[in-house]
């Protein structure tokens, strides 16, 4: 019968395709190599794992540039790069709410490292425990630099020495980094910011800037804008006499630009935008912290003097 | 692969959805009423969200949801009147729009959207599955149990009917069946696909049977072997290859490719080659 | 107009299990009266010729002494109980056009139907239905296409299939709905056959047609209604020439409610 033929004809392909597939699934998997497998959550973390762990570890980034760490859903390779983990970066201060269950189910015997532990927090949003964006205050970076290191020499005690050292030597750098922004800063004639989000309360802080608003009254950018928020942050740019509305790098840069243009000041943008979440892929102006911190502070140098 | 929690949780979970999807599915096909299916899909979610948004369980809203819309669509499937349908049409989509506002009000909602129109099969934890089994259990019970009856009533309503059997009761059954698999399906497929998963297995079963039985089998075979074909695949391109393929949307593609392949095997098969026996199939 | 004895009643005393009872019966859709008035009884082993133009009520009557439709007025008994209870013992032959023909069912697998009841839920038909059912299946002559597609049978054969599910009932009160529409003669004798035997073991036949030879051959009673009764006793006087020509010549949607006249038995006068 012809409807039988076809049926075998289905259910044969059907069962082969399936059983390649189980067989695939089932199959060897890749040996490991003797490096130290790490997984880190954010792109800031990521590079100070990579500066302390240098060769001797294998850095796998789950959150990529421009990805907002809040909402991630991990995929079987970031599932696999977790239970491969012998230890997880992460930036803490609820970030990465999703952290826990992915490593649950991962399957993952991963140590975690908490790189805001011992860091004063400055306030968040509701239900927030504070405002996450700590590494934009060089000083947090050194304490979360430390972090790394000391969790990576519990993990693997044989380079221990190495580890520290690369630390060290870093925070070194982060201190000369600070000084150096301190000194441009300090000159500036005009210090009032107004930004994308409420990613530099930390920055502000340290170095004597004054947030007048944002476009997004929050540290998280999924909260929108209301009309009456507009109007009344468009209000105090043309009283304060604030200079420019800096947009960043992986937001959209309309809303910045339409209160810039309301307000009747210039807003930063492109090339010039901040970094504000993440640092930027490779070859931009902020692949690396140190980059990101340099490229903000001569943008807003440039913009405010 | 299987070696991670999550993959046989997942593995799991497309089998649980598989049977249940497949076998409901060759019975929503026997009395064409995908419509019904479709309908659900825009239900359930607004129910799941306001559940979320109440901060109950999602699992429940999609159960309260699911349960009033089969008792609500069983009038209209006993007897389709003429003209209902637009006004279902306009109902559907307000529901539907009533999850969207509700869900837009929380702070951070396109990943729950997602979540709920699309599942997150690799998030399925332990106790997800045990919900599912237990709803599957019981749909498996009513499946093998009145499978007679909701044939009867599919080929003979009238029949039925006369013989002494309430053709409304079988009808609220086979949408609470529908119910059921949406609830199951919702945290490995989402509302969305989860109509893909009753009609395309059914519909396939369809084009390559003959009898009730073996389309049973068919489908829930297409159906569960779509899962794991779809689920491999998309871990494979993922840490082999980098690419990111939803899962519950790769499971779907393979589902409607299936489809496709069982349409020209019986469009080949068909074609008057040999002159058959009197009275059987062509 | 010629008035006869009411032969149902006059031959016997009124029984009080007949088995079938009609008491001035009325059945409305909504708004609509499709039927009002109608008084018959029938005894175990006689057979009824459902006669009318279309629209007279004849499937409703049938739907309403199944139950499935409600009387707005009146009384139906079947077999000294309500339609509802009774279906058991009921059993309904559609039109086969009724049927979808792409169904994937077997012959066999439509007559085995008529055995769920006595199989219940949750379990399989067993040994002694399928005996029942191929049984039934031989009676009407489908031996050969009984594993066939349903669909792939002609026209007689499938309204030969809806009988012989009906016969695996086993069943006191049988109901045909035009069972001779699109039937080849071969079917219909063969019909005509087991109906007289179904009724030989004490069961009542119903059949609705349009076919008057056909009615007069195979029933020994008739029923003439257009909305209301017309006639109701033996063939040959209820399917009397002045009869048909006043049952047919009512438009049934002219008659007004109010100018009904109650029906007896008896034959008009």
């Amino acid at each position: 019968m012809s409807s039988a033929r076809a049926h075998s004809s289905v259910m044969a392909t059907l069962t082969t395709v399936v059983a390649a597939c189980l067989a695939v699934a089932c199959g060897p998997s890749r040996t490991s190599s003797t490096e130290l497998p790490v997984a880190a959550t954010t792109t800031e973390v990521a590079d100070f794992a990579r500066i302390v762990g240098g060769a001797k570890v294998r850095v796998y980034d789950l959150v990529r540039p421009g990805i907002d760490p809040h909402d991630f859903d991990p995929s079987p390779a970031d599932l696999e790069a977790l239970r491969r983990a012998a230890v997880v970066v992460e930036n803490g201060v609820g970030l990465e709410r999703w952290l826990g269950p992915a490593l649950d189910a991962a399957g993952s015997h991963a140590v975690v490292v908490d790189t805001s532990a011992g860091i004063t927090l400055r306030p968040g949003g509701p239900g927030e425990p504070g405002d996450p964006h700590i590494w934009h205050d060089p000083r947090n970076a050194q304490r979360m630099v430390t972090a790394v290191a000391e969790s990576f020499a519990l993990a693997d005690p044989a380079h221990a020495s190495s580890y520290r050292a690369n630390g060290a030597t870093y925070v070194e750098v982060l201190r000369a980094l600070d000084d150096d922004i301190a000194g441009r800063l300090a000159t500036l004639a005009d210090k009032r910011l107004v930004t994308n989000h409420d990613a530099f309360g930390y920055y502000a802080a340290r170095y004597g800037l004054d947030v007048i608003g944002s476009v997004i009254p929050s540290a998280d950018t999924s909260a929108e804008l209301s009309a009456a928020g507009t109007i009344r942050l468009v209000r105090q740019i043309k009283a304060q006499h604030v200079r420019a509305v800096f947009a960043e790098s992986d937001l959209p840069p309309k809303m910045a630009a339409a209160i810039a243009r309301q307000a009747g000041v210039k807003v930063v943008e492109g090339a010039d935008a901040l970094y504000g979440d993440s640092l930027g892929p490779t070859g931009s102006a902020g692949a690396t912290y140190l980059q990101m911190m340099r490229h903000n502070t001569e943008v807003i140098v440039a913009n405010l003097s | 692969m299987f070696a991670a929690p999550y993959m046989q949780h997942a593995l799991i979970a497309v089998v649980i959805v598989g049977v249940i999807a497949g076998w409901t599915g060759v019975h929503v096909v026997l009395r064409h009423l995908a419509f019904v299916a479709d309908a659900m899909s825009h239900t359930v979610f607004p129910g799941v969200v306001i559940a979320f948004a109440a901060h109950q369980s999602l699992f429940l809203g999609a159960l309260v949801a699911g349960a009033i819309t089969a008792v609500g669509l069983t009038g209209l499937t006993s007897r389709p009147r003429i003209g209902e349908d637009a006004s279902l049409a306009i109902l559907l989509t307000t529901l539907f729009a009533v999850g969207v506002v509700v869900v837009s009000r929380q702070r951070r909602y396109s990943a729950d959207l997602t979540t709920f129109l699309f599942g997150r099969l690799l998030a399925i934890g332990a106790r997800d599955l045990w919900l599912m089994g237990a709803v599957a259990v019981v749909a498996i019970v009513v499946l093998v149990g009145g499978h007679k009856e909701l044939v009867m009533r599919a080929f003979d309503p009238n029949g039925t009917e006369a013989m002494g059997y309430r053709v409304t009761r079988l009808d609220l059954v086979l949408n609470l069946l529908v119910a059921a698999v949406m609830v199951t399906a919702l945290k490995a497929i989402g509302t969305t696909l989860a109509v893909a998963m009753l009609v395309t297995p059914a519909a396939t079963a369809r084009l390559v049977t003959r009898r009730v039985g073996t389309a049973v089998v068919t489908s829930i075979g297409v159906a569960v072997g779509a899962g794991i074909v779809g689920l491999v695949i998309s871990y494979e391109a993922s840490v082999r290859g980098g690419v990111r393929l939803t899962t519950s949307a790769t499971i779907v593609s393979v589902l409607t490719l299936t489809f496709v392949v069982a349409a020209i095997a019986s469009r080949i098969a068909s074609r008057p080659a040999v002159a058959m026996s009197g009275g059987s199939d062509r | 107009m010629p008035t006869s004895p009411d032969l149902a009643t006059a031959t016997a005393p009124a029984a009080p299990t007949a088995a079938l009872e009609l008491d001035a019966v009325a059945v409305s859709y909504g708004d609509t009266v499709a039927i009002e008035g109608l008084t018959a009884h029938v005894q175990a082993g006689s057979s009824v010729a459902l006669v009318g133009p279309n629209g007279a009520g004849k499937s409703t009557l049938i739907r309403a002494i199944l139950g499935i439709v409600p009387v707005a007025a009146g009384r139906i008994r079947v077999l000294g109980t309500d339609p509802v209870s009774a279906r058991r013992r009921v059993a309904y032959v559609p039109q086969h056009t009724d049927l979808d023909s792409e169904f994937p069912v077997t012959a066999r697998q439509v007559v085995l139907m008529g055995r769920y009841r006595h199989v219940g839920w949750l379990r399989r038909p067993g040994r002694a239905d399928r005996a029942a059912a191929a049984s039934a299946i031989h009676a009407v002559g489908l031996d050969d296409v009984a594993d066939h597609r349903f669909g792939t049978l002609s026209g007689g054969q499938r309204q030969r299939v809806l009988f012989a599910r009906a016969l695996a009932q086993e069943a006191d009160v049988l109901l045909l709905d035009e069972p001779f529409n699109g039937v080849d003669l071969t079917t219909q004798q063969l019909m005509i056959d087991l109906l007289a035997a179904a009724r030989s073991r004490g069961a009542v036949v119903v059949l609705s047609t349009h076919d008057l030879d056909l009615a007069r051959h195979t029933c020994e009673e008739a029923c003439l209604l257009n909305r209301r009764l017309f006639a109701f006793g033996p063939v040959a006087q209820a399917l009397d020439e002045d009869l048909l020509l006043a049952a047919f010549a009512h438009a049934p949607h002219v008659l007004a409610p109010s100018a009904v006249v109650a029906t007896t038995i008896t034959t008009e006068g």
